[in-house]
């Protein structure tokens, strides 16, 4: 052991032996003030040794007497590598993931153990994990379709400049499926409640527009034309409008169509951005991410004002002033809170807020970057993604709090998880999957 | 030493116990701790016990880098000073892992930014391997310090003058436009040089290279005045590239994005990498690591080879559109930032100077100013964890875009109180009157609107140190509620924020339950926050719609584990 830390342990030794003789015999509350207390210092400059370098303070003085602007070095990312350094070093690992079983259905993710993204899937638990995707192109997992496929977004780079994007069915039996003709961009597909159609985003004819797609029969349809760019649409609960952010008047506002594309309108009017609109399960209301006060923050609309423009006004969720930002909501499946991500500074957390008081309250303290909420299909517990413990890996909290429970530690990243239920075991009447794909083209490798 | 270490009590035990025996230890004044962090791991253990965020590994890793730097500095003849500086240029001090940003340019690695051959070279000199070359901090300075050498030992100068070792500085960096390594010299490493460098850590700042007067023996850079002023922003220094091309005609060529990259490397690296014709790449602009100075490369109108050089049309029928994913170039304008997506921070100066730059950018292409056209470079990724790198300050970028755009506040008012979190607890004649402190003990409470109460099953205590203000309440977990009521007073309606205050321990519940209530008895909510860790600090459990009279905030002890839970003060503001 070396002197300064001895020394160290020494003194604390000493201070807590001090605490508790002042403390002894006598009533601790009373006594505390006492002991808390710091003693005068025993000099007016340490002992060198035993502080390391000079501190700053003498030294700013000087540069400012000089002119001198002195560089500033943040010592955080320092010591965050060399404990991370050192855990990897010592060659043991993490410790076993030991977790409890909490909801059912499946944790889908993103996992790099292989060097490219692929979707891997585990109980909440971490049980029974296996790789849905396999091979050098990258998957992401975007939402459950009937039957139990999944609906997924893979990723082709076959040259230098060369990036294409495409739907994909993932069914049970690890068969992959392509919806639709693949583009620079096939993004943010929202799936219609019934599981016949979707919506999502394509750069296919333009910068950024809607298409809606059968996904019984596979026809494919534009349903906006903005040179400007049309964004993640949301499907309404009852499967007859579409929300969805456009930058066609000069920047994003939130607009609401029908689920054929007819009937557009404009929902905000804001010179700052109006983006990623979702609504709550019930479809009462819909939540979207506005800076029109400055900073990113969530903002609702009472969808039963939608008829009625003039009732129209957004009113900020929660009360915080605090965070820099608000970000990443995700709706509880009984819609009577939503998680979310605070941005603080150079920290993000994991934060819940009821609805409708906007009551927040805080999940997550760790001082890292926490993302992608999403919650169990009881409501009970959200799933994220944190780098709290070196890389990113799937963490799952109580939405009341306490402490996190790591549920992935493979070598790569492990993130963008979505909690999806059981699947049924047979398909919704009506829709049988025979039909949902048979028109889809059978995928390349 | 500062007044923040006077805050918990093993920092005041220090200065009683050096009191006594400082005497001892005056013939060994090293800051040598072994290793450049807290492997000791009593040293884990102490920072763990006082609850302190980790302070004591940051002194250990800031007395291990001095270690470290002198250490490699003696060995190799290299000046410590120029160690620092040059690491400060490349990475700003973090052992960072590069990417491979433009092809050709191999990543760089670690505090020393050793990229490429450099790897080898410097692992095999220092008798490392490349692995501890990259990863390793003190391996990495001793292979850093190495390949200076070893370039140094082929030319013939005064080892102990730092001003010589400016071609040697130069070299290393790999710069070869004569421009570019003037910048790199005089307003880099030599800027560090002159200025010094000042660490900044949980426990206040600590200088570890105090500002020199000295001039490198190397060509000046041309001085500002005579650059010429960047075609689309004035505020640039306009270093033309010859890697461009013109935009397609058509909407497809309208610029409509603005991509953020990050250089992965210095500012002067970067801007004189893109501006030779044999690097095959460039971008519209690169702003420096402070932001203080921007480099405009390409004109606007013209099309930079910024995302994926090597474009070749035949891949795509000969046509030249967005179409499949080709050709981004096409129609953005791109940014590269002096830096590395893996960085951990980003100075203000750089969010500020770069927000300012693409309001003027997308006033000038009617680009809308949100997250669809505002990109980074892994965002052409959809679902994307990287460049310009997961500690880009998104949310306050674009609210300084828009302020710089819009004229409006970039944020709301700050909050009323916000006192460092390591500071001892200010006394409550100090707090604005809408903050609120409850804490353990009624004597410290305005009764007014502050006050505590437990039943006989909770127990007074000061044995772990760094409570607020005198001691805290203990109790059981048990499958009652039984709480310690934290009761403030509110004279109307309001919407407050309420943080708690522990001192963590190992035998604290990791789940213990703060209900809060409003005045009508009606529950706000549940917050479970994990007392074994986050001690000594206000940890904020959220924000509230009161109501007027005496709100509660109670910590209840109904928790399944066999812990204790800890009602020390909580702060309602």
């Amino acid at each position: 052991m070396n002197r300064s830390v001895s020394t160290a342990l020494l003194a604390s030794g000493l201070a807590l032996a001090l605490a508790l003789a002042c403390s002894r015999g006598q009533d601790p509350q009373a006594q505390g003030d006492a002991a808390a207390e710091p003693p005068p210092p025993a000099s007016p400059t340490p002992p060198k040794n035993l502080d390391g370098p000079p501190r700053g303070e003498d030294a700013l003085a000087r540069a400012e007497a000089a002119g001198r602007e002195p560089v500033r070095v943040q010592l955080a990312p320092l010591v965050k590598h060399q404990r991370e350094r050192e855990q990897a070093l010592s060659g043991v690992g993490p410790a076993p993931i030991v977790a409890d079983q909490v909801d059912g259905g499946w944790i889908v993710f993103v996992s790099e153990v292989s060097g490219t993204p692929a979707i891997h899937r585990m109980r909440s638990s971490a049980a029974e994990r296996e790789p849905l995707t396999h091979g050098e192109l990258s998957h992401f997992p975007v939402a459950p379709l009937p039957g139990g496929d999944l609906l997924a977004i893979r990723v082709e780079e076959l040259a230098a400049d060369v990036h294409r994007e495409e739907l994909l069915r993932i069914r049970p039996d690890g068969a992959h499926l392509r919806l639709a003709e693949a583009s620079g961009r096939a993004r943010s597909p929202s799936v219609a409640p019934d599981g016949r159609w979707m919506v999502y985003e394509s750069d296919l004819e333009s910068f950024r527009d809607l298409y809606r797609l059968d996904l019984e029969g596979g026809a494919s349809e534009r349903l906006t034309d903005n040179a400007e760019g049309n964004f993640e649409p949301a499907i309404s609960p009852d499967g007859l409008r579409i929300v969805f952010a456009s930058s066609r008047d000069g920047n994003a506002e939130i607009y609401l169509m029908s689920a054929d594309g007819s009937n557009e309108r404009r929902l905000t009017v804001d010179e700052r951005s109006d983006t990623a609109p979702s609504w709550s399960p019930d479809g009462s209301r819909l939540a979207f991410i506005s800076a029109r006060d400055g900073s990113q923050r969530i903002h609702l609309l009472d969808t039963k004002d939608l008829d009625d423009p003039g009732q129209l006004q957004p009113r900020r969720l929660t009360g915080d002033r605090d965070l820099l930002a608000e970000a990443e909501v995700a709706w509880s499946p009984q819609g009577d809170r939503v998680a979310l991500i605070g941005v603080g500074d150079l920290t993000t957390s994991l934060w819940v807020a009821d609805i409708p008081s906007g009551n927040l309250r805080r999940l997550t303290d760790d001082g890292a970057l926490d993302q992608g909420p999403c919650w169990s299909p009881n409501g009970e517990h959200v799933a994220f993604a944190s780098n709290r413990d070196g890389e990113l890996d799937i963490y799952r909290v109580s939405a009341d709090g306490g402490a996190p429970t790591r549920l992935t530690q493979s070598k790569g990243a492990d993130w963008l998880p979505r909690w999806i239920p059981e699947a049924s075991p047979s398909p919704a009447p009506g829709k049988p999957a025979k039909n949902a794909t048979s028109s889809a083209k059978s995928a390349r490798g | 030493m500062s007044t923040r270490h006077l805050v918990s009590s093993i920092a005041a035990a220090t200065l009683i116990f050096t009191g006594c025996y400082a005497g001892d230890f005056d013939n060994e004044p090293n800051y040598n701790n072994g290793l450049p962090a807290g492997e000791d791991p009593a040293a884990e253990d102490d920072s763990d016990e006082g609850g302190d965020d980790g302070a004591s590994a940051e002194d250990i890793v800031v007395k291990g880098l001095e270690d470290a730097f002198t250490e490699a500095s003696k060995e190799f003849d290299v000046p410590v000073e120029l160690l620092k500086a040059l690491a400060y240029t490349e990475s700003h001090w973090e052992m960072v892992v590069g990417e491979e940003e433009f092809e050709g340019m191999p990543a760089a690695y670690g505090v020393m930014g050793l990229r490429g051959d450099q790897v080898r070279l410097g692992a095999e000199i220092a008798q490392v391997s490349e692995i501890d070359a990259k990863f390793d901090l003190r391996s990495n300075i001793r292979a850093g310090a190495a390949v200076l050498a070893n370039i140094a030992d082929e030319a013939d100068f005064d080892r102990s003058d730092l001003a010589a070792w400016a071609s040697t500085v130069v070299t290393y960096s790999g710069i070869t436009e004569p421009e570019g390594q003037a910048t790199y010299v005089h307003n880099e490493v030599y800027n560090v040089l002159r200025n010094g460098i000042i660490v900044e850590g949980a426990e206040g700042v600590s200088a570890v290279l105090d500002g020199l007067d000295i001039n490198p023996d190397f060509a000046e850079p041309l001085p500002a005045p005579q650059m010429a002023q960047g075609p689309d922003y004035p505020a640039a220094i306009w270093r033309a590239s010859p890697n461009n091309s013109a935009r397609p005609s058509g909407n497809i060529g309208k610029p409509s994005h603005v991509i953020i990259h990050t250089c992965e490397g210095s500012y002067s690296g970067c801007w004189s990498w893109l501006a030779q014709s044999k690097s095959g790449v460039s971008a519209h602009y690169v702003v420096n690591d402070t932001g203080s100075e921007i480099t405009q490369l390409v004109k606007e109108s013209r099309k930079a080879w910024h995302i994926a050089a090597k474009y070749k049309s035949s891949l795509n029928g000969g046509k030249d559109s967005w179409r499949n994913g080709y050709s981004n170039n096409n129609f953005t304008v791109g940014i590269e930032h002096a830096g590395k997506s893996a960085q951990k921070s980003w100075h203000s100066g750089l969010i500020d100077a770069s927000a300012k730059l693409v309001c003027n950018i997308t006033q000038d292409q009617g680009i809308p100013r949100d997250k669809y056209h505002i990109v980074g470079h892994g965002q052409l990724q959809p679902y994307n964890r990287v460049d310009p790198g997961a500690n880009w300050p998104w949310a306050s970028y674009m609210s300084k875009i828009d302020a710089y755009c819009g004229g409006k506040p970039p944020q709301d008012p700050p909050p009323n109180d916000p006192p460092p979190q390591d500071d001892p607890p200010p006394p409550n004649d100090d707090l604005p009157q809408s903050t609120i402190v409850v804490d353990s003990n009624n004597n410290n409470n305005n009764s007014a609107i502050a006050k505590i109460a437990v039943s006989g099953n909770w127990n007074s205590s000061s044995n772990v140190s760094g409570y607020y203000k005198s001691g805290y309440w203990w109790s059981s977990t048990e499958a009652i509620s039984d709480g310690a009521t934290f009761s403030f007073y509110l004279a109307g309606d309001a919407t407050r924020t309420v943080d708690a205050w522990w001192p963590a321990a190992s035998d604290r519940s990791t789940a213990a339950p703060f209900v809060i209530f409003d005045a009508n008895g009606s529950k706000l909510g549940t917050v479970k926050v994990n007392q074994k860790n986050n001690g000594s600090k206000w940890v904020t459990l959220g924000t509230f719609n009161f109501k007027k009279g005496w709100n509660n905030v109670v910590l209840s002890r109904w928790v399944s584990d066999d812990d204790v839970v800890i009602a020390d003060a909580i702060r309602v503001r």
